[in-house]
C-alpha cells in the first residue's frame, strides 16, 4: 500500500513542478526516483515487472507511446540492480554511479524504444536539452528525497 | 535454471513486450493513450495546477518587485528633473534680471554673480560673490541688480570677490535727485539707511527717487540708489540738507548680482 502511495505521490508532485517550472527548465524526474525506491525494497523478479507497469502508467497518463517509458524504467531498474552489487550505496560515490548509471540506462530504454518506432525527433542530439538538466536536478534532489523516504517509511517501519 | 539466468530472462520479455506494445500501439497513439490520459487527468491535473498557479504567484511577486524598482527609479529620476527644473527656474530668472539691467541701465554686464555670504561682523555691509578673477571679475567694478545699485567690488581673489555695498559706512555714492535738480553724496548707514547729503537749496520730499549720478565716479549714472524716506530738517547757515533714503535693494534678500564694467 505504501508502495502505491508512494508512486501516486510521485506523480502528482512530479506534475506540480512540471507546472511550476514551466517550459524554463525540464523538471527532475521524481516518478524514476520514486521507481527506484520502490524496486530496492523487492527483488528483481518483482521490482523489474513493477518498474515496467509504472513506465506504462507514465506512458499512459503522458498519453505517448506506450512502452517507451515502460522500457525506460525497466532498463533503469536492472541497471539499478546490477550496479548495486557492484558499488556500496553507502558512499556517497557508489550512489552517484547507481544514480546517474541507472539514470542514463533510462534513456537507452527511452531510445532504444524510438529508434524502433523510428521515432526520428527522439535522440541525443535533439533531446539533449532535457536529458542533461532533468538528469542534474534529479540527482540533485535524489539525496533530499531518498532521506525523505526513510524518514516517512523506513521509520514507521521500524 | 539459476536466478540471474532468469532474472535475464523476465528483463528480455519485459524489453520485448514493452517494444511489441510500442509497435502495436503506434498506429493507435497519442489517441489511446490521449484517452486515458484524458480521463485520469482529472486526478493528477491538480497539482500540475497547483505547480502553474504557484509559479504565477512567484512571478507575479517578482514582477511587483521590478515595478517596485521601477517606480524607485522614476521617483529618482522625478527628483533629479525637479532640481533641474528648479535650476532652470533660477537660470531664467538670472538672465531674465541681466535682460533688465541691461535694458533699463543700458550697461555691459561683465558677470552674473552669484552671493555667497553675507559680511558676518555685521558692522560692514559687504557680500562676498561666488566669482571672482577667474570670471572676468575686477576691483573697482560696480555691481547691480534688476532692482538698483549694489555696491563696488573692493577684493577679487581667483574665485570669489568681496562687494563694498552702498550700506557700507565706508561707502560713498555720488547721487543726483531723478526728478529734480540736485546732486549729493550718500553715505551708508547700517543697518538699513542711506545718509545723503545734498544741496539745501534742493527740492525733495519723501518718495522721490535717488539715482547714482557722479559723472566721474566709481559709479554709472542713473543706476536706482533708493526712495527718499525722510528730509532732516536743515538748520539755518546749514551747507547740506540730510536725506535718508531706503535702498532699492533689499540686500539681505540678494542672491545674485550683475557685475558691470568699470568705467
Amino acid at each position: 500500500m505504501r508502495l502505491i502511495l508512494l508512486i501516486v505521490l510521485a506523480f502528482i508532485l512530479q506534475g506540480f513542478l512540471s507546472g511550476l517550472l514551466g517550459d524554463t527548465i525540464p523538471p527532475p524526474d521524481l516518478i524514476y526516483l520514486a521507481t527506484l525506491l520502490v524496486v530496492a525494497s523487492l527483488s528483481p523478479f518483482i521490482g523489474l515487472p513493477l518498474a515496467f507497469s509504472i513506465g506504462l502508467l507514465q506512458d499512459l497518463l503522458s498519453a505517448g507511446y506506450p512502452g517507451l517509458h515502460a522500457v525506460g524504467l525497466l532498463l533503469a531498474a536492472y541497471a539499478y540492480y546490477r550496479l548495486s552489487r557492484l558499488v556500496h550505496w553507502d558512499e556517497l560515490a557508489g550512489q552517484m554511479v547507481i544514480l546517474g548509471g541507472s539514470f542514463v540506462a533510462k534513456w537507452l530504454g527511452i531510445m532504444l524504444v524510438a529508434l524502433w518506432l523510428r521515432l526520428g525527433q527522439f535522440n541525443p542530439l535533439t533531446l539533449w536539452s532535457v536529458m542533461v538538466p532533468e538528469m542534474l536536478l534529479t540527482l540533485l534532489i535524489a539525496p533530499l528525497a531518498f532521506w525523505l523516504y526513510q524518514q516517512l517509511y523506513a521509520g514507521r517501519s521500524k | 535454471m539459476s536466478d540471474t539466468l532468469l532474472r535475464r530472462g523476465l528483463l528480455a520479455g519485459l524489453l520485448l513486450l514493452g517494444i511489441l506494445l510500442a509497435t502495436i500501439t503506434r498506429q493507435s497513439a497519442p489517441s489511446l493513450p490521449g484517452e486515458f490520459a484524458a480521463s485520469i487527468a482529472p486526478l493528477f491535473g491538480f497539482s500540475f495546477r497547483l505547480g502553474q498557479n504557484t509559479r504565477a504567484s512567484l512571478a507575479a511577486i517578482f514582477d511587483r518587485r521590478d515595478l517596485r524598482a521601477e517606480q524607485r527609479r522614476m521617483q529618482a529620476e522625478l527628483q533629479l528633473l525637479r532640481q533641474e527644473n528648479q535650476r532652470l527656474t533660477l537660470e531664467n530668472r538670472r538672465l531674465q534680471a541681466t535682460l533688465r539691467v541691461q535694458a533699463v541701465q543700458g550697461l555691459g554686464v561683465v558677470a552674473v554673480a552669484p552671493v555667497i555670504d553675507d559680511d558676518p561682523s555685521g558692522l560692514y555691509r559687504r557680500l562676498f560673490l561666488g566669482a571672482g578673477a577667474a570670471q572676468g571679475l575686477r576691483v573697482g567694478m560696480p555691481v547691480t541688480s534688476a532692482n538698483g545699485l549694489v555696491g563696488v567690488i573692493t577684493e577679487v581673489t581667483t574665485n570669489n570677490a568681496v562687494v563694498r555695498t552702498i550700506l557700507d559706512p565706508e561707502s560713498r555714492v555720488g547721487v543726483r535727485l531723478a526728478g529734480a535738480p540736485g546732486r549729493g553724496i550718500a553715505y551708508g548707514a547700517p543697518p538699513r539707511m542711506l545718509r545723503v547729503e545734498i544741496a539745501p537749496e534742493a527740492s525733495v520730499k519723501p518718495g522721490d527717487k535717488v539715482v547714482s549720478g557722479a559723472l566721474q565716479g566709481l559709479y554709472p549714472a542713473g543706476i536706482t540708489v533708493g526712495t527718499v524716506e525722510q528730509v532732516l530738517p536743515v538748520s539755518p547757515g546749514a551747507l547740506k540738507k540730510v536725506l535718508l533714503v531706503r535702498p532699492a535693494v533689499q540686500l539681505s534678500l540678494l542672491e545674485e548680482v550683475q557685475v558691470l564694467r568699470p568705467l
